[in-house]
Order: structure tokens, then C-alpha cells, then sequence
């Protein structure tokens, strides 16, 4: 066992019997992490399939109601979700270099974006409500707020919007939850986060797969080019 | 239960320093600006490649930048194993060759479907591109129950 104890103590990493070395450990983890954000690019890839289907099938009328869509809101939340990503990494790097307290101000700022993000889609989603945008049998029949688009497929292209930014949206919520928790295992010292950084390096890599969806959402949804 | 010797000392010098973090951060910025920008500008087409289609090109084409500035040096996978690799490889590859079924959508004809207002009608678009050739559809049919 003395040799187990020296090896771990070399890496300075909780090392789990069942695991050759740290190495393979921590490999095994992130493949893990990976294997499941490879489902989640199936299931984010299925919608996108459908968008692509349907604004190839529309793209006059997908273009003219896109134009109801507040670019500089977008814009905005695209921002906030590239500096939440930079953020992130630097916890892990901080994470690497065992600074608790650049840790846990790192993914303080990382959650303060997520919730800027869900603050202006909410305002956005508010919008839309108001102007009863959302797919169903009470949607809008004003062909202005429509953009002179046809009303059914205006309907898709809504249906689209709302599923995709809602489901991603849900995956900002989730985002929280899981940094939240690490950060509660951070304050606490617990040694599976603070010995090992793979811990926060797994929660890195699910919030910039939430930021690489975002990168595809918001070019196809805010900045259709006008067909010519 | 002889463990091997350390193995893996090159493993720890591969973390990346907040600088490349800093400037892929910068690089990123720069691309969402140019993304933006390029989308109020209406590019010229070109041989048989609509002007609107080589904006959708040049937007994808730098979302898919950004992406891969993001796995690559964010996600750290260019200094992960070569499993772990693999499986963003298999990820990424298999969502797109599920675009080849839009191969099927591009060539079948039209099929009309019955719709819930029982007007014959397609439930999905079995067409892509321009629908002239095709029966007049009343509005409010795709499948939308009728209004009061």
C-alpha cells in the first residue's frame, strides 16, 4: 500500500483504486463527460436538423419574421456568454494551480453572466408574449408584427425560436445549478474538487458546450441574411 | 499490485496559461463582431452560389471558428487523450452526416397528406425550394386547427 500512498501523493490527486494512475483517472472522466455531451449534440442536432429544414422550405418568410428578433439584445447575450466562457476556464486554471479563493470568484462571475443571459431572454420572451408570438391557436394575425411574413410559417419559425432558445435556456438553468454546487464543494473544502481539478474541469466542459450551442443559435436566428 | 512508476510527468506542463485563455477570449470577440458585421452586408454570389447563401456560409463558416476556438483551447481538447479525441470527432461527425437526410426531403415529390382540417395538405414540407408547381394551399392549413 506504501506505494499507492507515494504515487498519490506525488500527483497530489485523490487516486481511485480501481485506476491504474492519476493519468487514466482523469481520462476516464473526461471521456465520460464527453460521452455525454456527444448525446447532447444529438439532441440539440435533431433541432437543428428541423430549423434547417424548414428555413431552407421558407427562407422568404423565416427572413421577414426573423426581423421582429432584437438583434442588439442577441448580440448582447452573445457577449455575456463568451466572458462567462473565458471566466470559466480561468476556474479551471485556478483549479490546477489550487487557488480557492480565484476559484470561487471566477465561478461567482460565471453564474452573475448565466443569470444576465436568462434576465435579457427573459425581456425577449416577454416581448414575444405580448405580441402573442408563441405558436398555438392564439397566435398573432397583425401582419405588421409578422413582417408581412405568411402566418404559418411565421408560426414555424417561432415554434423554432422558442424551442431552441428555450431548450438551451434550460441547459443555462442546469449550468447554474451544477456551478452553484461546485462552488458549494469549493467553500467547503472538499477534497474530491479541491485535490482533483477534473471536477471543475467537467463542469467546464459542459458550460462551453452551453456556450457552442449558443454560438450556432444566434447567427441562425438573429443575423439571417436578407435573400438576394 | 506492483504500480508502474510515474509515467506521466509531461501531463502536468500541458495545462494552458491564461494568456492563450485571455487571447482566445480576445480572437472570439473579434469573430462575433465580424459576424454581426458581415450580416448587415449583402455579398455577392458567385458561379452557381446565391449571394445569400454565401452569407449563410460566411456565418456558419465563423460560428464554426468560434466553436472550434472554444473546444480546442477552452474545452482543452487538443491536450486531451487521444480517446477523449476521438469521441468529439465521433460527436461532431455524426451530427452532420445527419444532414444527409435533407438528400431525401430535396428530391421526394409532393405528397399530400390529410390535415386536421381535412383539406388535402402536406403535414411536412416534402419540398424544398419553391412550391409554384404546387395546389394552392388555403391559408391556416399547415396543420393548424382552424380559428374561432
Amino acid at each position: 500500500m506504501a506505494a499507492v500512498d507515494t504515487h498519490e501523493a506525488h500527483h497530489g490527486g485523490a487516486l481511485h483504486h480501481q485506476f491504474e494512475d492519476i493519468e487514466q483517472q482523469n481520462d476516464t472522466y473526461i471521456v465520460g463527460m464527453w460521452s455525454f455531451l456527444v448525446t447532447e449534440v444529438m439532441f440539440f442536432g435533431a433541432l437543428f436538423l428541423m430549423y434547417t429544414l424548414y428555413r431552407w422550405s421558407y427562407i422568404e418568410d423565416f427572413y421577414l419574421a426573423h426581423e421582429h428578433l432584437n438583434v442588439v439584445m442577441g448580440s448582447t447575450n452573445t457577449m455575456i456568454l463568451l466572458t462567462s466562457s473565458f471566466s470559466m476556464a480561468m476556474a479551471v486554471h485556478f483549479a490546477q494551480v489550487k487557488n480557492k479563493k480565484l476559484v470561487l470568484a471566477t465561478l461567482s462571475f460565471t453564474v452573475v453572466c448565466a443569470f444576465a443571459f436568462l434576465v435579457i431572454k427573459g425581456f425577449e420572451y416577454a416581448e414575444k408574449f405580448k405580441d402573442h408570438l408563441y405558436p398555438g391557436v392564439g397566435f398573432n394575425t397583425n401582419a405588421d408584427t409578422l413582417h408581412q411574413a405568411n402566418m404559418n410559417h411565421a408560426q414555424l419559425f417561432y415554434a423554432l425560436y422558442f424551442g431552441m432558445t428555450g431548450l438551451h435556456a434550460v441547459h443555462v438553468i442546469v449550468g447554474i445549478i451544477v456551478i452553484g454546487a461546485l462552488m458549494f464543494l469549493w467553500a467547503r473544502n472538499a477534497r474530491s474538487v479541491t485535490e482533483d481539478y477534473v471536477s471543475t474541469e467537467m463542469v467546464g466542459l459542459y458550460w462551453h458546450f452551453v456556450d457552442i450551442v449558443w454560438i450556432f443559435l444566434f447567427p441562425l436566428f438573429y443575423l439571417m441574411p436578407k435573400p438576394h | 499490485m506492483a504500480k508502474t512508476p510515474v509515467q506521466s510527468a509531461h501531463a502536468h506542463g500541458e495545462h494552458t496559461s491564461p494568456v492563450t485563455y485571455f487571447a482566445t477570449f480576445l480572437a472570439l470577440c473579434v469573430l462575433m463582431a465580424l459576424t454581426v458585421g458581415a450580416s448587415f452586408i449583402q455579398l455577392p454570389g458567385f458561379w452557381f452560389i446565391s449571394g445569400t447563401a454565401v452569407n449563410n456560409i460566411v456565418a456558419i463558416g465563423i460560428a464554426i471558428a468560434k466553436a472550434l476556438l472554444v473546444i480546442l483551447i477552452f474545452m482543452n481538447v487538443r491536450h486531451s487523450s487521444n480517446l477523449a479525441k476521438l469521441y468529439v470527432l465521433a460527436g461532431f461527425s455524426t451530427f452532420t452526416l445527419m444532414f444527409i437526410i435533407l438528400a431525401d426531403y430535396g428530391t421526394r415529390r409532393y405528397e399530400p397528406a390529410p390535415s386536421w382540417s381535412n383539406v388535402a395538405d402536406p403535414a411536412l414540407p416534402r419540398t424544398i425550394g419553391t412550391t409554384d408547381h404546387l395546389p394552392n394551399v388555403p391559408i391556416n392549413s399547415l396543420n393548424v386547427r382552424p380559428r374561432q
